[in-house]
């Protein structure tokens, strides 16, 4: 009996140590993953290349003519970005949640396609289609309307043009959440007093879901700030350096890593900026009037506007969805993309490349999947046990476990790339070139997306599912694993998929951290650009959208609602 | 073995700085239904998780079946306390069948499979959802699904069942329906059950013993109609159904009727009641209150219908308000400064301003002391 007495007491203890050994090893892994880079990286920023302190970095960031000019570039093409995006993001936002345009599905899963495909790949369409020369719509105005022009997307207005194609979705996905959410009751009460229904619409509901715009508008600079794939494909060519590629050329030899480092905090500090006043913003505007109520409001009868509307939505999609994939199918279908598509013309090589196993793009693939697998898989399980922890311990510290696990998802990829370089490719870590510090990255930078996600999951379901489960007899780990994952399952699933689906196209952490050997898809679209292959470049660009696009149908599938949502 | 199945000991439980338990002590017999009654935010769910283990105390002692379960250092975990919990969500687990559900915990008793699937068949008949077993809880009723919840708990026949406000999400007449039967098996089986609830007339059905808890502590330990008929502080008399409270002060004590003459609005001295555990507590010209249930108010416009031959304690009244509520009239009437609330079955016809006279049973009028909390 009392030996019976001591090993239960022994079995209690074992399985609280379990337990606390779990979740302590959780926050050890964050802590690597988040603190360490991150702290690297503001350390460095402070060092010279001997180890000793010093403000030189900074100094040479606004000084240096190379740096202070492409700080300049970026701020003015993540502007004029912005206001682009609010200006196609707007119109098509209203027309899409307060009229009654037509093909509202259609204009929704379209913008959230022209959302998915990466910016580098939007970039690489614009350059078959706008080269200055050979670009397919300069050759068309050319030949077949012998008209005098030539477009040439290597500059800024084709820079912006890009940007805006990939980013006008924050601005319309804000908006569009917005308005939906909101109590039509104040409409209601405005068309009561006399007030047309456009009138309420524009008085009432635009200053009401105004705080959703701000926040479109900050992210929309923000990314236009970090944004890496537009400017390195268009902007380095057209001698438009901006502050991320020249971060990246920091990078090449004579690496000046310290100098990098200094370079990536203005883009830091500037998101902090955005995100303070952001919150400033709407911490003032609590008549945010988003309620739970499912009733929208009568859609406006705009009469024959609403093919006016329906015009302007569909050639958005036109050119952000359908000239760009198609341009990059034909592209991938060619033995020399700059001639006609004849039977002559027409290969199906670039697709037999992809498995050539004595060519590196074979590889890239296997490496990205690896990658994507292996970081959706981790970020999943440790935002589990992190969640659990914040949602269900309460434990001490929460916030700072949820600051920690959210902090990546505004820290720009490639600042973000510089602090993990840094940190692992020093001892003990050793990790430079290898696959390993590639997944460090990534998981550094997405598991913040798991974490809100599966945080999401965890909050909808009532904790007395899993108490229950104690109460007749499971252990802690017991009903994590037969009530708690099985009724987060499709969180989970969307999680792991997202997470998985961002991996594949990650281009600025990978072409930072990777060495050859190592290339992923995104890596060997940006090479075989740089080589001048553009068919095999339009090739893999054909996989990745293809599998992004499925990806993200795939979670709509599961949830039941598109992914801005969530 | 202490004759006690669960003992609370001072217990305390804070979060952060905010005391949701304030010292709570009780003790429950074998087979006794205790139900915690209170407002919400009073503790009484706090006090039920610490016994379930979902929670551990700031400070003191639980013990069940003489076995310490939880203090300020060690805890056992709920899965090991040998009880079963009934939520107020259901918590019915919406991945598994309702015979999943049931045997989920039969598992852990490491039974084998056709014993499993025999009790939870057994179960399923005691709570009358036999021919449901192999549905989805998102296919049945909130009624059905609180059957389950309780099944679930009742397949593991547990030495203490917890239900903390089972019925709450359910329509009224569901609920009233429920109460009893609840109550019912409650007997049937013997088992010892701490039940939570805000709802007092549930309250009174499902307890042998009621503790009626506010602000984290407990204002009073009894029986049902102990509790109603002498309400030991303001809260709980008018917590526990309606009530007349009267500010008055003490004129005079007559210890040999266990009677106290108050002085009032309401116009006249009033005779008042006195329990033996108040007696030596008050004194001449303390100012205190007592209270009467609004039926035991009597209410005529001819003093010979009044029931009694006394001069004390009536009082002439003028109605405020008269409202047939089908088994009983409610009126409100002025005596004195005071405004009174009374229920009567007599009193048709009966319109504002009617002169009518009042007769307060003195010993019905129950004497409040300004007391603390039970500890």
């Amino acid at each position: 009996m009392f030996f019976r007495t001591i090993v239960n007491f022994y079995h209690d203890v074992t399985r609280e140590k379990i337990k606390s050994t779990i979740m302590a090893s959780a926050v050890a892994i964050l802590g690597l993953l988040v603190v360490y880079p991150i702290g690297i990286l503001f350390w460095k920023s402070f060092l010279d290349q001997a180890g000793n302190f010093t403000l030189a970095n900074y100094v040479a960031v606004f000084t240096e003519p190379g740096l202070s000019v492409a700080l300049k570039n970026s701020l003015i093409v993540a502007s004029w970005t912005t206001l682009a995006c609010a200006a196609v993001g707007m119109p098509m936002a209203f027309a899409v949640a307060r009229t009654n345009m037509p093909l509202k599905t259609l204009v929704t899963g379209a913008v959230l396609i022209s959302f998915v495909i990466p910016s580098f790949i939007q970039a690489i369409a614009w350059i078959l289609l706008l080269g200055p020369r050979a670009g397919l719509i300069n050759v068309f105005l050319r030949n077949t309307l012998h008209l005098p022009l030539n477009l040439n997307i290597f500059g800024m207005p084709g820079l912006v043009f890009v940007l805006t194609l990939n980013f006008y979705p924050l601005i319309f996905y804000g908006l569009v959440a917005a308005l939906n959410n909101m109590d039509p009751s104040y409409e209601e009460a405005a068309r009561m007093v006399g007030a047309k229904s456009w009138q309420s619409a524009i008085g009432i509901s635009f200053p009401l879901v105004s705080p959703a715009l701000f926040t479109g508008i900050v992210l929309v600079f923000l990314d236009g700030v970090a944004a890496f794939g537009a400017p390195i494909t268009i902007g380095l060519p057209a001698k438009i350096p901006v502050i991320t590629t020249r971060i990246y050329q920091l990078f090449s030899y004579p690496p000046r890593y310290e100098l990098a480092a200094a370079c990536a905090t203005p883009i830091v500090v500037l998101t902090a900026l955005g995100l303070i006043s952001q919150r400033l913003y709407l911490g003032r505007k609590q008549f945010i009037t988003v309620t739970g109520k499912a009733s929208h409001p009568e859609p406006i009868d705009v009469g024959k506007w609403k093919y006016v509307l329906l015009a302007f939505c569909l050639m958005v999609v036109f050119v952000a969805v359908v000239l760009p994939l198609m341009v990059l199918v034909r592209t991938s279908l060619t033995k020399v993309w700059g001639l006609a598509l004849t039977a002559k013309n027409f290969t199906l090589a670039n697709y037999q490349m992809l498995f050539d196993p004595t060519f590196y793009v074979m590889r890239s693939i296997e490496n990205s999947f690896v990658l994507g697998v292996a970081a959706a898989t981790f970020c999943v399980i440790l935002c589990v046990v992190i969640c659990w922890m914040v949602e269900r311990a309460k434990v001490k510290g929460g916030e700072i476990l949820t600051f920690l696990s959210m902090v990546t998802f505004a820290f720009p990829a490639m600042a973000l790339g510089v602090g993990i370089l840094l940190g692992f490719m020093v001892k003990p870590f050793n990790l430079q070139g290898t696959l390993t510090i590639m997944l460090i990255g990534y998981m550094s930078k997405r598991v913040s997306y798991a974490f809100v996600l599966i945080r999401n999951t965890m909050k909808q379901i009532d904790p007395e599912f899993e108490e229950a489960g104690r109460l007749v007899g499971a252990s802690w780990f017991r009903s994590i694993k037969d009530i708690a994952i099985p009724l987060l399952k499709s969180g989970l699933m969307v999680a792991w998929i997202l997470v998985f689906a961002v991996c594949l196209r990650e281009l600025s952490m990978a072409i930072l951290l990777y060495l050859p050997g190592n290339e992923t898809m995104a890596v060997s679209i940006f090479n075989l650009l740089d080589d001048g292959a553009l068919e095999g470049s339009a090739t893999v660009s054909v996989v990745v959208s293809v599998m992004s696009i499925a990806a993200v149908f795939g979670v709509r599938k599961i949830v039941g609602k598109s992914v801005m949502e969530i | 073995m202490s004759k006690y199945k669960v003992v609370l000991k001072d217990v305390v439980k804070k979060f952060d700085d905010v005391v949701a338990v304030d010292n709570v002590s009780m003790q429950i017999e074998e087979g006794e239904s205790i139900v915690l009654l209170g407002p919400s935010g009073c503790g009484k769910t706090t006090t039920l998780r610490m016994i379930a283990g979902l929670i551990k105390p700031t400070d003191g002692q639980i013990f069940i079946e003489g076995k310490e379960v939880a203090s300020k250092d060690r805890i056992i975990p709920p899965e090991k306390r040998g009880l079963s919990m009934v939520f107020q969500s259901y918590a019915v687990w919406p991945h598994k069948t309702v015979a999943e559900n049931i045997g989920y915990g039969l598992k852990f008793k490491k039974l084998r499979r056709s014993d499993i699937k025999e009790r939870t068949k057994k179960t399923l008949d005691l709570v009358k959802m036999a021919e449901l077993a192999d549905r989805y809880p998102t296919e049945l009723s909130g009624g059905q699904q609180q059957r389950v919840a309780l099944a679930r708990a009742l397949v593991l026949e547990p030495k203490i069942l917890l239900l903390d406000e089972p019925l709450s999400n359910l329509d009224a007449t569901l609920r009233e329906e429920m109460r009893f039967e609840v109550r019912d098996l409650q007997k049937r089986l013997g088992i010892t059950t701490i039940y939570v609830t805000h709802d007092q007339e549930e309250a009174m059905v499902i307890a042998d013993r009621l503790v009626v808890m506010n602000d984290g502590c407990i204002e009073q330990i009894g029986a049902p109609e102990e509790i109603y008929k002498h309400s030991r502080t303001k809260f709980v008399c008018s917590f526990i159904g309606l009530t007349n409270i009267i500010s008055a002060e003490v004129e005079g004590i007559y210890p040999e009727g266990h009677k106290v003459r108050m002085k009032s609005g309401l116009g006249q001295d009033a005779s008042v009641n006195y329990l033996d555990w108040q007696s030596g507590n008050f004194a001449t010209g303390d100012a205190l209150s007592f209270y009467i249930r609004p039926e035991d108010v009597a209410v005529s416009k001819n003093k010979s219908d009044l029931s009694t031959d006394a001069e004390n304690n009536v009082f002439t009244a003028k109605v405020l308000n008269c409202t047939f509520l089908g088994p009983i009239y409610d009126l409100r009437v002025q005596v004195g400064e005071l405004n009174l609330r009374a229920q009567t079955d007599n009193a048709i016809g009966y319109e504002k301003g009617d002169e009518v006279l009042v007769y307060l049973d003195p010993e019905k009028c129950c004497l409040l002391l300004d007391v603390a909390c039970l500890l």
